[in-house]
C-alpha cells in the first residue's frame, strides 16, 4: 500500500515554477532518498506533503489523506524536520519536548514516558536537563529529531539531517533511521551526501529542475541509466591472449588495459559472460578477478542529472 | 577606490540595500507629509505686515527645521540602533570581522549609512525651504546654523544608537535604548530636571541661584564675549542643552539665535564624537563569547528552600524545575508565560522595578511640575503615567509574532496540532499579560498620588481623577498591544517591528489628535477665511470632537482648569473609538495571521 503518492504535483511560486508535475510512489515502511541538487525542488515537495505549502496544482496524498483536504489529520500521522531550524532560548530539552508534546496534544500523562523513549532513541537523556539553545550542531539535529518522533507519527519527512553534522553524528544519525525503518515508520529523507542515502534506502527518486527523472529501486535506476555492464578483468598471467580474446568478443567494446588489469563495458547478458569467462580459462588465461563493477549512487546521479542551476 | 578604501564597499552594500526596501518610501512621505503639515501651519495670518514678516519667516523656519528634527529623532535611533546588533544576530557579523574592514571602517560605514539616508531624505524636503523667500528677515547665517544644528543632532542620535547596538546583544534592548540615548541627547530631561527644581523653590531663591550662577559665568569671562550677544546665561545654557527648545526660544539679548544654534551643534557633535570613541573601542575589543547557559533546575527542596530566603530567589525562583504542561490548557500560552518575557525572571523583576519605579518618580514629577495645586495637576501625573506605560508596551511586545519566524522554529509550530487561533490566542495573552505587569504598579502609583492629594485637599476630586485615569490608561495599552501585534505581523525583522509598533502607536495615540487638531484649525480657516495658526494649540484640542481622537487628551480636558468634569461624553466617545480600533487592528491581525499561517 502507497503511504505518500502525488499526482502530477506542481508548484509556482510568483511565475517561477519549482514543481513540473511530480509523481511519487512510496509504500509503507520504505526508506525512500529524495535526490537533487541544489533548488530542484526537494523542498518544495516535502513541505507540500507536511501541509506546510498549498500545491498549484495536481495531488499529494499521504496515507490515502489528501494534503489539502485533511491537513489535520496529516499532521497526526507525519513528523517534519526542516533542514533549517531554531529552538527555543532558554528552554530545557525535557521542557521543550513537553511543549511539542502538548503542542501534539498527547496527554500529560502518557507524554511523560513518551520523553524518556524519545530521549532513549536519540541518545539525549544525559542532556535532558540542559538548555537547548547551549547544544552543538549536531546535538540540536537530534534534539529536532526527538521533537519530530515525540507523536510516533508513521511517516518521517526529514530534509537534509545530515548535514553539517561531523562523521560520527552522520553515522549515528544512519543508524537511528535504519532503527526507525526497522520500527515500521516510513522515511522520505533528501540529502546531498548519496553515499549514505545508498546505504540507508531501499528506493531513491532523482529530481532536477522540478522534474523527476528517476524513481524506483537503485537497480531498476541504474539498469534503466546504464545501457552497457562495466566488467573488469585481472589476469594472473596471459594478459596478451586475453586481450586478443576480449577485442574479438562480440558485445565488449570499449577495452581498456592496464597492465594485467581490463575494463571493458558489455551488453551480453549474465549467460553470455560466464561463456566469456570459460573461454578465457580453457584458453589458458589464469583469470584472478572477473567481475562486474556495480555503480554508485554517485555514478547513477551524475549520468542522470545535467547540472546547472 | 575600494581596494584603497574597502569600507566603502560596505557603505554602498547598506545605503543600496536601505534605498531599495519599501520603508525608504514609507520614510520619504513621512518626513514630507510632516514638513509639509510644519509649513502649513505655520504660515502666517493674511494680515501680516512687512515688517512682521521677520518675525512669521523665523517661526516658519523654525517649524520646518522642528519638522525635519523631528523626523530625525524617529527614524535615525531605530536605524542606527538595528545597524550592527542586526549583524550579530543574523551571524553575519563575524564575516564582515574577517574582511579587509577594520572595526573603526565597520563602524564609519554603518554611521554614513544612516546619516546619508537620513541626509537624501532631508534634501528631498529642501525645496520646501524654499517657501522662506517669500518672507524677509532670514538671514544666511540663521538658516545655515539651523540646519547645522538639526544635521549635529541627528548625528549625535546616530552615534548613541550604534554605541547601544554595539554595547547590546539583542536587537530590542539596544534600539529601545537608542531611542533613551536620542531623548538624553535632545536635552529635554535636562530640561525637565531644570523646570522642577524651579517648581521646588520659591522664586526668590531660583533667582538667587541662576544670578549666581549667571555670575559665575561673569567672572570666568564669558559674559564679556561678542558685542552683539550678552555672554553666558542660565536661558543661554539651557536652549544650547536643549536644540528642540531653542529652535522656538524668543530671541533677547541673552539669547541669540545663530551663537545658540552654534553652541548646540557644537555641544551635539562632541556628544557624537564621544559616542563614536566608546563605539570603536567596543567594536576593536575581542567579541564576547556568546553566554552559555549552563545551570541545572533543583530538585532537593531543601537546597530550594535554603536559597528562596535570598534575594531575589524569594521572589521567583529559576532554578526550580518546571512542572509539566498540562492537559487542556493552551500550550503555547504556557510557554509565552513561562519561556518568554515572563519566564526570564531577572529581566522580569528589572522590568517590575523600572516601571514600578518610574512611576514613582514620574507621576509625582510631572504633578509637582504642573503645580501641584489643582486637579490638572494630578491629571497630567496620570498622563505623565500613561506615556511612561506607552513607551515599554511597544518593547515588550513588538517581536511577538516575528520571532517564531526569526528564529526558524515556524514550521515546527505549524506543523503540530495547535490551530494558528489557539497560538495567536497565546501569544494574544501573554501579551496582555506583560502589559497588566507593568500596568498594576502604574495604577497602584497613580492611586497613591490621588488618595494622598485627597487627604491632603479633603476633596475626592483628585481620587476620580485616578479612577478616571485607569480605564484611559488600559485602553491606551490596549492599543499600544493592538498597534505591536500589527507591526509584528507585517515586520520582517524585530529592528522593523519595534520601529513600526512605536511609529503605529505614536500615530494612533499622538498623531491621530493632531490631524484632528489640524483638521479642526483648517476648518476654522475655511469659515472665517483666515488661518489662526499654531498660537491657538490649546484652543484647538478644545473641541469635544477633536477630544474624541484621543483617550488621554479627552482624559486631560476633562480635567483641565477651564472645564471641570464636564467633558465626560468625549471622553467616553474616545474610549469606545479606540477600544473599536484596537479590536478592528487585532481581528485583523488574527485574519492576516490565519491566513499566512496556512498558506506559508
Amino acid at each position: 500500500m502507497a503511504m505518500i503518492e502525488t499526482h502530477d504535483l506542481k508548484k509556482v511560486y510568483n511565475g517561477f515554477v519549482a514543481l513540473k508535475g511530480i509523481n511519487l510512489n512510496i509504500e509503507a515502511q520504505d526508506i525512500y532518498g529524495f535526490i537533487g541538487p541544489n533548488g530542484a525542488g526537494k523542498t518544495t515537495t516535502i513541505r507540500i506533503l507536511s501541509t506546510l505549502l498549498e500545491p498549484t496544482g495536481g495531488q499529494a496524498l499521504v496515507d490515502g489523506m489528501d494534503v489539502m483536504k485533511s491537513p489535520y489529520e496529516i499532521k497526526k500521522i507525519v513528523g517534519y524536520m526542516p533542514d533549517s531550524f531554531g529552538v527555543y532560548d532558554g528552554m530545557r530539552l525535557r521542557e521543550y519536548l513537553d511543549f511539542f508534546g502538548a503542542a501534539y496534544k498527547i496527554p500529560s500523562k502518557k507524554r511523560k514516558s513518551i520523553i524518556d523513549d524519545v530521549l532513549q532513541l536519540t541518545d539525549l537523556t544525559p542532556r535532558a536537563d540542559d538548555y537547548v539553545s547551549a547544544f552543538s550542531r549536531g546535538m540540536k539535529q537530534r534534539c529536532c529529531l526527538a521533537k519530530t518522533l515525540i507523536h510516533d507519527p508513521k511517516v518521517l519527512l526529514l530534509d537534509e539531517p545530515a548535514s553539517g553534522l561531523d562523521p560520527r553524528a552522520r553515522i549515528e544519525i544512519r543508524e537511528l533511521l535504519k532503527t526507525l525503518r526497522d520500527m515500521g515508520k516510513t522515511i522520505l529523507i533528501s540529502s546531498h551526501i548519496l553515499s549514505e542515502l545508498g546505504d540507508m534506502c531501499n528506493k531513491v527518486a532523482i529530481i532536477e529542475r522540478g522534474e523527476l527523472l528517476a524513481a524506483g529501486g537503485f537497480r531498476e535506476i541504474l539498469a534503466g541509466v546504464r545501457q552497457t555492464r562495466e566488467i573488469r578483468v585481472e589476469v594472473l598471467d596471459g594478459a596478451d591472449e586475453a586481450a586478443t580474446i576480449l577485442a574479438n568478443s562480440p558485445g565488449i567494446v570499449n577495452v581498456d588495459r592496464s597492465g594485467n588489469e581490463f575494463q571493458m563495458e558489455s551488453t551480453l547478458g549474465s549467460a553470455e559472460l560466464t561463456q566469456l569467462l570459460r573461454t578465457l580459462i580453457e584458453r589458458g588465461v589464469h583469470v584472478l578477478f572477473f567481475s562486474e563493477e556495480k555503480g554508485t549512487l554517485e555514478d547513477v546521479f551524475l549520468s542522470v542529472t545535467q547540472g546547472g542551476l | 577606490m575600494f581596494v584603497w578604501f574597502p569600507f566603502l564597499a560596505l557603505i554602498r552594500r547598506e545605503l543600496l540595500e536601505t534605498l531599495r526596501r519599501r520603508r525608504a518610501f514609507l520614510f520619504l512621505a513621512l518626513v514630507c507629509g510632516l514638513s509639509l503639515l510644519a509649513v502649513l501651519v505655520a504660515w502666517p495670518e493674511e494680515e501680516t505686515r512687512v515688517y512682521m514678516g521677520g518675525f512669521a519667516a523665523q517661526s516658519l523656519m523654525s517649524a520646518l527645521l522642528l519638522s525635519l528634527m523631528v523626523s530625525g529623532l524617529l527614524l535615525v535611533p531605530g536605524l542606527a540602533g538595528s545597524a550592527i546588533v542586526s549583524e550579530r544576530v543574523n551571524d553575519s557579523y563575524d564575516q564582515l570581522h574577517l574582511t579587509l574592514i577594520r572595526p573603526s571602517g565597520i563602524l564609519a560605514a554603518k554611521l554614513a549609512n544612516v546619516l546619508g539616508f537620513y541626509f537624501l531624505l532631508a534634501v528631498a524636503v529642501l525645496p520646501l525651504g524654499g517657501v522662506l523667500f517669500f518672507l524677509v528677515g532670514i538671514e544666511w547665517r540663521d538658516c545655515l546654523y539651523g540646519f547645522a544644528l538639526v544635521f549635529s543632532l541627528v548625528f549625535s542620535c546616530a552615534s548613541a544608537g550604534l554605541m547601544c547596538s554595539t554595547l547590546f546583544q539583542r536587537t530590542i534592548p539596544a534600539i529601545v535604548a537608542s531611542y533613551v540615548a536620542m531623548i538624553a541627547c535632545t536635552g529635554l530631561p535636562v530640561v525637565l530636571a531644570l523646570a522642577c527644581l524651579e517648581s521646588f523653590f520659591d522664586y526668590n531663591t531660583w533667582n538667587y541661584w541662576t544670578s549666581q550662577l549667571d555670575s559665575l559665568f561673569v567672572q570666568w569671562g564669558l559674559a564679556a564675549a561678542p558685542s552683539r550677544y550678552g555672554g553666558f546665561s542660565m536661558e543661554f545654557l539651557l536652549c544650547s542643552l536643549c536644540p528642540p527648545i531653542s529652535l522656538f526660544a524668543p530671541s533677547s539679548p541673552n539669547i541669540v539665535r545663530e551663537y545658540v544654534y552654534l553652541a548646540g551643534a557644537v555641544i551635539q557633535c562632541l556628544l557624537a564624537l564621544g559616542f563614536l570613541v566608546v563605539s570603536a573601542s567596543v567594536l576593536a575589543r575581542a567579541p564576547r563569547p556568546p553566554k552559555v547557559q549552563s545551570e541545572r533546575p533543583i530538585d532537593d527542596t531543601a537546597i530550594l528552600d535554603s536559597r528562596r530566603k535570598n534575594f531575589p530567589f524569594y521572589l521567583i525562583d529559576p532554578l526550580r524545575r518546571k512542572e509539566q504542561i498540562s492537559d487542556g490548557r493552551n500550550a503555547f500560552l504556557i510557554k509565552e508565560i513561562r519561556w518568554g518575557l515572563l519566564g526570564r525572571t531577572t529581566s522580569l523583576m528589572r522590568f517590575f522595578y523600572a516601571s514600578l519605579l518610574l512611576n514613582l518618580l514620574g507621576v509625582p514629577l510631572v504633578t509637582i511640575l504642573m503645580g501641584a495645586s489643582d486637579n490638572f495637576s494630578v491629571a497630567c501625573g496620570a498622563a505623565a503615567s500613561m506615556i511612561l506605560t506607552l513607551l515599554i508596551t511597544p518593547a515588550l511586545l513588538s517581536n511577538a509574532l516575528i520571532k517564531e519566524e526569526e528564529q526558524g522554529n515556524l514550521d515546527m509550530v505549524r506543523m503540530t496540532l495547535l490551530s494558528p487561533r489557539e497560538i495567536l490566542w497565546g501569544k494574544l495573552q501573554a501579551g496582555a499579560m506583560n502589559v497588566l505587569f507593568l500596568l498594576i504598579p502604574a495604577l497602584v502609583v497613580l492611586l497613591f498620588v490621588g488618595a494622598s492629594e485627597s487627604m491632603g485637599w479633603a476633596d475626592w476630586t483628585p481620587v476620580n481623577i485616578t479612577l478616571y485615569a485607569a480605564p484611559t490608561l488600559l485602553v491606551c495599552a490596549l492599543v499600544s498591544l493592538a498597534a505591536s501585534m500589527c507591526a509584528s505581523l507585517y515586520a520582517h525583522s524585530t529592528g522593523a517591528a519595534v520601529t513600526g509598533s512605536y511609529a503605529l502607536s505614536g500615530f494612533l495615540l499622538v498623531g491621530l489628535p493632531l490631524v484632528a487638531a489640524f483638521v479642526y484649525v483648517m476648518s476654522t480657516f475655511s469659515r472665517e477665511g483666515r488661518l489662526s495658526g499654531f498660537y491657538s494649540l490649546d484652543d484647538a484640542f478644545e473641541p469635544p470632537e477633536v477630544c474624541a481622537f484621543s483617550p488621554w487628551v479627552a482624559f486631560l480636558r476633562m480635567f483641565g482648569e477651564r472645564q471641570g468634569i464636564v467633558h465626560v461624553y468625549p471622553w467616553l466617545g474616545s474610549l469606545a473609538l479606540f477600544t473599536l480600533i484596537a479590536v478592528a487592528l487585532l481581528i485583523h491581525v488574527a485574519i492576516r495571521y490565519h491566513h499566512k499561517f496556512l498558506k506559508g
